[in-house]
């Protein structure tokens, strides 16, 4: 039986819904991350970095909810939710890549800020600062933009490059690649879904016709709507990941 | 077809020297032994915002693979393509888990190169673009297709690191060596018993580890690492690769001469 370890974060969402998708029995732990709890010593010895989710299938532990997604896919391919024409699974995979890369970080970030008050946050910073072995991020973002109005303006330009980007893809076809439904859609959707609520001014029926069309879509799937509802969610909505 | 921007079965690379992202698919050409055509996009001209470049990549990234007239940009899954697409050695395990363990690897290398620039920046290209003129930066970030790797450009070009920024980037360089050593401890090549694109990308960020940072280059700190550079140095595509750089990758013959010499330096064309 595949276990899910994750929280109602966009992340989480992503194999939640792929496991509904191709109706594989799963058991989900749920982790309460305002509390740490994927800076537990039980959850580091899955993933030494705190990184949420985390899918077991056997032996083997899978902190990237991306890869994870493909390494179902492949799994699973009987379900068509990859391709096995190189150039269309291209796509696939750099579509996950580059909408990790413009949406994962800034929807998580601007949504804890909407969601945590500044008295709330400051206590989870207190209690993440004690956390031992946490690796400092190092990266350009890191060493740029330590003001946090300017980390959240930077945010929201990284969101309006992906929705451009799906806004885009979807222009030409129902679904973000040529090949069908795949798990780009769901990989996308997971990081897009709370777009028209969290960014009402960027993402609507009028500035974003596909992408809005295709949000809705997406929701009237059975497996997507059971994921949105079930497993990490049972309050009923997005609950985003901390720093 | 014989038509060297690639809208025939042969590839065209479109890349700087074979240096981190823009080396990717020139290590992977060289090991599968496909022949391509390289376009030298010179990074420290600026070259991959000139408007030539932008009719092949509109997003002035490197590097680009032009096949059968399809343009592939996400360096990657770019690599996970050619493997797919031509004949010669598997690049990629067969086995679902083994894949993971694969991508996993190339995603967290990805993710440390990002210390990697911070200390490049520092040392090269910072000092490169602060000996420009104001007018002339402007105008070359002018051209820069996206808005929001304009903002980054403007910012990076005025931007001076301090010491603390560069010792945590330093710092994060030699965690990130800990975590290869102890994947080598586990399997011979990084994602197992056979040498995949994680062996491959990860070496094209890592490859100058000996010169830019002697103290994770020790016997002491990382010896499985140490040895794994050899063992990659030591392979022909390795030196083929080597041999089509212009730029920054030529450091490579001094590194490996400080290895012991694993890598024979083919003739220059």
């Amino acid at each position: 039986m595949l276990e899910l370890y994750g929280s109602g974060d966009p992340a989480t969402l992503k194999l939640v819904i792929c496991l509904e998708e191709l109706a594989l029995p799963y058991k989900f732990h749920a982790l309460d991350l305002k509390k740490l709890d994927q800076w537990s010593p039980a959850h580091r010895s899955m993933a030494p970095q705190g990184e949420v989710p985390v899918l077991v299938d056997g032996v083997y532990v899978m902190s990237d909810a991306t890869i994870a997604l493909l390494y179902l896919g492949e799994s699973h391919r009987q379900a068509n939710l990859v391709s096995s024409d190189p150039a269309l699974q291209y796509d696939v995979q750099a579509l996950n890549d580059v909408l990790d890369a413009a949406l994962l970080g800034s929807v998580n970030l601007i949504g804890w800020h909407r969601q945590q008050d500044g008295a709330a946050r400051a206590a989870f910073n207190e209690a993440l600062a004690a956390v031992p072995g946490r690796q400092k991020a190092a990266g350009w973002s890191a060493v740029w933009r330590d003001a946090e109005s300017d980390r959240l303006r930077w945010a929201e330009e990284k969101i309006a490059g992906g929705a451009a980007k799906i806004e885009a893809a979807l222009g030409m076809r129902p679904w973000l690649v040529c090949h069908g439904f795949t798990i780009a859609d769901i990989g996308a959707f997971a990081l897009a879904e709370s777009l028209p609520a969290l960014m009402p001014g960027l993402v609507d029926a009028q500035r974003t016709p596909q992408l809005y069309a295709w949000i809705l879509r997406m929701r009237a799937r059975p497996a997507v709507r059971r994921a949105l509802t079930g497993a990490g969610r049972s309050h009923g909505g997005t609950l985003y990941a901390p720093p | 077809m014989t038509d060297s921007r690639g809208s025939g079965d042969r590839p065209a690379v479109y890349t700087w020297d074979p240096n981190s992202n823009s080396g990717k698919p020139l290590f992977v050409f060289n090991e599968k032994g496909v022949e391509f055509d390289y376009h030298y996009i010179s990074l420290t001209d600026f070259e991959q915002h000139a408007p030539e470049y932008l009719t092949i990549n509109p997003d002035g990234t490197v590097p680009a693979l032009v096949h059968r007239g399809r343009v592939f940009t996400e360096s990657t899954p770019m690599c996970e393509y050619i493997d797919a697409s031509f004949a010669g050695p598997s690049l990629v395990p067969n086995d679902a888990a083994a894949r993971y363990r694969m991508r996993n690897r190339c995603r967290r290398t990805d993710k440390a190169a990002e210390a990697l620039s911070v200390i490049g920046w520092h040392l090269f290209l910072g000092p490169m673009v602060r000996s420009k003129s104001p007018e002339e930066m402007e105008r070359l970030i002018a051209r820069i297709p996206t808005k929001e790797r304009r903002i980054s450009w403007q910012t990076a070009s005025q931007a001076t690191f301090s010491e603390e920024q560069l010792a945590t980037a330093r710092a994060r360089v030699g965690e990130y060596v800990k975590e290869l050593e102890a994947d080598l401890a586990k399997s011979p090549w990084l994602a197992g018993d056979q040498f995949s694109l994680a062996d491959i990308l990860t070496f094209a960020n890592f490859y100058a580890l000996p010169g830019g940072y002697p103290e994770f280059a020790t016997t002491n700190f990382a010896p499985r690492v140490l040895d794994w550079l050899r063992r990659i140095y030591a392979r022909p595509a390795t030196a083929k690769t080597f041999g089509m750089a212009r730029s920054i990758a030529r450091r490579a013959f001094d590194i490996a001469r400080g290895l012991g010499n694993p890598m024979a330096e083919p003739a220059r064309a």
